[in-house]
């Protein structure tokens, strides 16, 4: 159980906050709602070139990492399809530090072109690292369009194409800027040896006075249900093939997400899960599998994916992987199998709540989700899953008109 | 209010360090035990002097380490699994230069029951034929794959520049190794390193007494038989400077620019540690300041000093655009020299001094994080005084020290240089 504070300030700010005296460290955790679904389709990537830009400097502070690291805090923030969320862990005595820097970058950032020529050239080189110049580094590239054709999770939060990247003026990053960055579309948590109304009392300080914007509401297009199957085939420059099959299912807050998600780790999730014993132990048609929902807000995908091993022919591949996909359509599982996955859930629970940065960024992720306290009740929405949801759930996604399979396949005069 | 003002902070004057207690099991095996608030969970390491250093041949201790837990005298590989995943529990077997053993995060309520199930993994391995076979086929293809990484191919070059291909630090590894060794190989490395005399414990726990009773009682006998095998080899850097693979293709080169350096053991170490923080240890660093938000260059450098049981080395690696590797070689020495020519200002000092405080706070926060911070000094049968010794040297480390630690350890006459990539 966790016990968690919430006071939303005038503005549309809201706090979380949590007490911890066991530690001298605290953590600061800031959602703002914007990831990469909400980017126009010409300007993809913006989210996370964006993300970049908030380490340039704001209004009143040239530089946001110096005066961090001078207090001796650490930093760093991630974008995906859905939010952008920036982290700063520091001693708890110098905790205002966080909030003054962080509060001056939502007020106004310094808009300064070297920073944005600079930050472009770097997402440039983290898209060629992260993406080209590695081993199926596309596959998720090529992936995402296959299965999404209207809605923005068709891209990846690198972007479509680093075009749109090189385009990027600062017109726009102002535009981005006061259309999404705001304090009625931010989430800020707390979790140290700091008490609440402490915590009220400094955030109100250096926030309360950063205006209300308004939220650009684009309006983001459902994915029209898919009816046939759909193919991609490529050939790369990679010592093995390699399958990837995505299906569409439901979104993050629906009752069949938690469905979903032990689905998949009774394929993958740890050594004794189905698709490891069965396709890479026993049989040894795969030398790597995998499993995973991406656990997205809106309508997900539901991911199966391996690595053929030299003998392994991509049609045994694609057959093999439905044959451990309708064996879950066909038998209910038993319930030794089934708790096993629910225990793991809560062992993973557990072990993600030692740390006070995935404490607090918990509390932001759920209360972005729905509520901040689903970390508290998330574990008995596992715990009604029943052998007949799997098998119904399964059931509904696992067919092949709701399929995008990517047959990536290695080159056969690998230079 | 004035936006421009920091607000005040108070600078870190005390870091506090967790207590090792250190018992002995019957047999005499040493336990490390760090008391834990958190009563949920337990992290448990058993380390054996069983890594690479310890094998005849290539592979054959990763292999060993890996085929313990494909079954036992009294379990197969499945039924292993099954227990280890129903409990909710992560075993993980590792392999590295020095040592190789098994990680255990674990439930407490589950504690006694994985204990059973990894001193059998550990005891009693069954080590068989058809499961190395899957896994020889397992591990190559993944091999395949990792090498195809430009970071990947030029770590290893970079070890082998700097130690020599004659010893299990630097030795590259090639896809044929994997066809090299033998089910006899693997009995040879378990019967001589996998012995109660060779090898060590750490847990976390809350209560010591308790613990101890049921860790005696899997481990507490004279296990294993063989006479451990010391390993015996030398170094020898590769003559060439540079090391160039190149790859026609790269969108980006992988660079590692370093050498041979001092150990744990060395009296220099810490303060070595904070020339090279200054240099390339963290966000602000010189070469990340340089080399990525001022030119643009790369997602991301940095540079490291990291110590084995017989050697330790200093290295900046980096992946950077193609058309810019000459470029980022010669503002990377750039930086190494200006530390030895330019006494550093007290402010970036300061800085660096206030930021290693913190991240030594950070180091020392969660049960799991001292975890590894404290297996990081009793691996070297050090103490908890390592890091006093670190957090003084922090406090009190002149622009001058570092300027001549720099010449003494970063001198350009010893660095080698990689490039897998394009040049």
């Amino acid at each position: 159980m966790i016990d968690f504070d919430r006071k939303i300030l005038d503005n549309g700010l809201v706090l979380l906050h949590q007490y911890d005296k066991s530690t001298s460290l605290a953590a600061v955790n800031i959602l703002y709602k914007v990831g990469s679904r909400n980017e126009h389709p010409n300007k993809t990537g913006f989210a996370h070139l964006f993300e970049h830009l908030m380490f340039g400097g704001s209004a009143n502070i040239p530089e946001f990492d110096t005066p961090l690291q001078l207090v001796g805090g650490e930093n760093n923030a991630f974008t995906n399809n859905d939010f952008t969320n920036y982290y700063i862990t520091l001693p708890v005595d110098n905790i205002e530090t966080a909030f003054w820097l962080e509060s001056d970058r939502m007020l106004k950032l310094d808009f300064c072109e070297k920073s944005l020529s600079v930050q472009r050239q770097v997402v440039i080189e983290e898209f060629n690292q992260r993406y080209l110049n590695q081993p199926y580094g596309d596959a998720w590239l090529l992936l995402r369009p296959l299965a999404y054709k209207e809605h923005p999770y068709s891209w990846a939060t690198i972007g479509k194409d680093i075009t749109h990247i090189k385009d990027a003026t600062l017109d726009y990053v102002k535009e981005f800027f006061y259309s999404h960055y705001a304090p009625n579309n931010a989430i800020i948590s707390v979790v140290g040896d700091i008490d609440f109304d402490t915590t009220v009392s400094l955030v109100e300080k250096w926030f309360s006075d950063i205006p209300f914007r308004e939220i650009s509401k684009v309006i983001i297009p459902d994915e029209p249900v898919q009816t046939e199957k759909r193919t991609l085939e490529v050939f790369r420059n990679v010592p093995s093939d390699s399958i990837y099959l995505a299906f569409h299912m439901c979104n993050r807050t629906h009752d069949n997400y938690y469905v979903c998600d032990l689905l998949s780790d009774l394929l993958s999730n740890g050594r004794s899960a189905r698709l490891y014993q069965n396709l890479v132990k026993e049989r040894q048609l795969f030398s790597e599998v995998n499993a995973f929902i991406t656990g997205d807000i809106d309508a997900g995908l539901f991911v199966v994916t391996g690595k053929l091993n030299p003998d392994t022919t991509m049609e045994i591949a694609e057959k093999e992987f439905f044959n451990e996909l309708n064996n879950l359509k066909s038998t209910l599982v038993d319930d030794i199998e089934l708790q096993k996955v629910k225990n793991k859930v809560e062992a993973t629970f557990v072990y993600n709540g030692v740390d006070v940065l995935n404490r607090a960024m918990n509390l932001c992720q759920y209360e972005f989700i729905k509520d901040a306290d689903m970390v508290n009740t998330e574990m008995s929405r596992y715990n009604r899953v029943t052998s007949e949801h799997i098998k119904s759930i399964a059931e509904e996604i696992f067919t092949e008109e709701n399929c995008s399979v990517l047959y990536y396949r290695k080159n056969n005069n690998n230079e | 209010m004035n936006r421009s003002i920091a607000p005040q902070f108070k600078q870190i004057s005390d870091v506090s360090l967790p207590e090792i207690s250190k018992r002995q099991l019957s047999n005499g095996i040493p336990v490390y035990f760090m008391e834990s608030e958190n009563d949920d969970v337990v992290r448990f390491d058993i380390v054996f002097k069983a890594g690479n250093w310890y094998q005849k041949k290539p592979l054959v201790s990763a292999m060993t380490n890996g085929l313990m837990r494909e079954g036992t005298v009294t379990m197969t590989s499945k039924q292993i699994a099954d227990k280890i995943d129903f409990y909710g529990s992560h075993l993980q077997p590792y392999c590295e230069k020095d040592n190789a053993g098994f990680v255990l995060y674990t439930l407490k309520k589950h504690l006694d029951k994985t204990l059973a199930i990894l001193s059998e993994i550990v005891k009693n391995p069954l080590l068989s034929e058809s499961e190395l076979e899957i896994l020889r086929l397992k591990s190559k293809q993944s091999f395949n794959v990792e090498i195809e990484k430009i970071a990947v191919a030029s770590r290893k070059l970079f070890f082998e520049s700097i130690f020599g291909s004659e010893n299990p630090y630097g030795y590259n590894l090639k896809a044929s190794d994997y066809n090299s060794f033998t089910i006899d190989d693997v009995y040879d490395l378990y019967n001589s390193q996998y012995v109660y005399s060779n090898c060590y414990i750490l847990c976390s726990c809350k209560d010591i007494e308790n613990d101890l009773k049921i860790i005696d009682g899997y481990f507490g006998d004279k296990f294993g038989g063989g006479e451990a095998y010391c390993g015996d080899f030398i170094f020898q850097q590769t003559d060439s400077q540079l090391i160039i693979s190149e790859k026609s293709n790269a969108l980006q080169s992988s660079i590692r620019v370093g050498c041979p350096s001092i150990d744990k053991y060395h009296p220099d170490y810490s303060k070595l540690k904070i020339a090279n923080t200054l240099l390339g240890g963290y966000f602000g660093s010189r070469l990340m300041k340089n080399i990525r938000e001022e030119k643009g260059y790369t997602y991301g450098i940095s540079s490291s000093l990291y110590s084995l049981h017989r050697s330790g080395f200093f290295m900046v690696s980096t992946e950077v655009g193609a058309d810019v590797t000459n470029e980022t070689i010669a503002e990377i020495y750039k930086e190494i020299d200006l530390l030895q020519t330019k006494l550093v200002k007290n402010d970036e000092l300061f800085l660096v001094k206030n930021y290693m405080l913190g991240e030594m706070v950070r180091y020392f926060d969660s049960i799991f994080n001292q975890f590894e911070m404290v297996k990081a000094v009793v691996d070297f049968n050090l103490g908890m005084d390592f890091y006093e010794k670190r957090i003084a040297d922090i406090k009190s480390v002149t622009p001058e020290e570092i300027l001549n630690l720099s010449q003494q350890y970063f001198n350009n006459k010893n660095l080698k240089t990689v490039i897998v990539g394009k040049k």
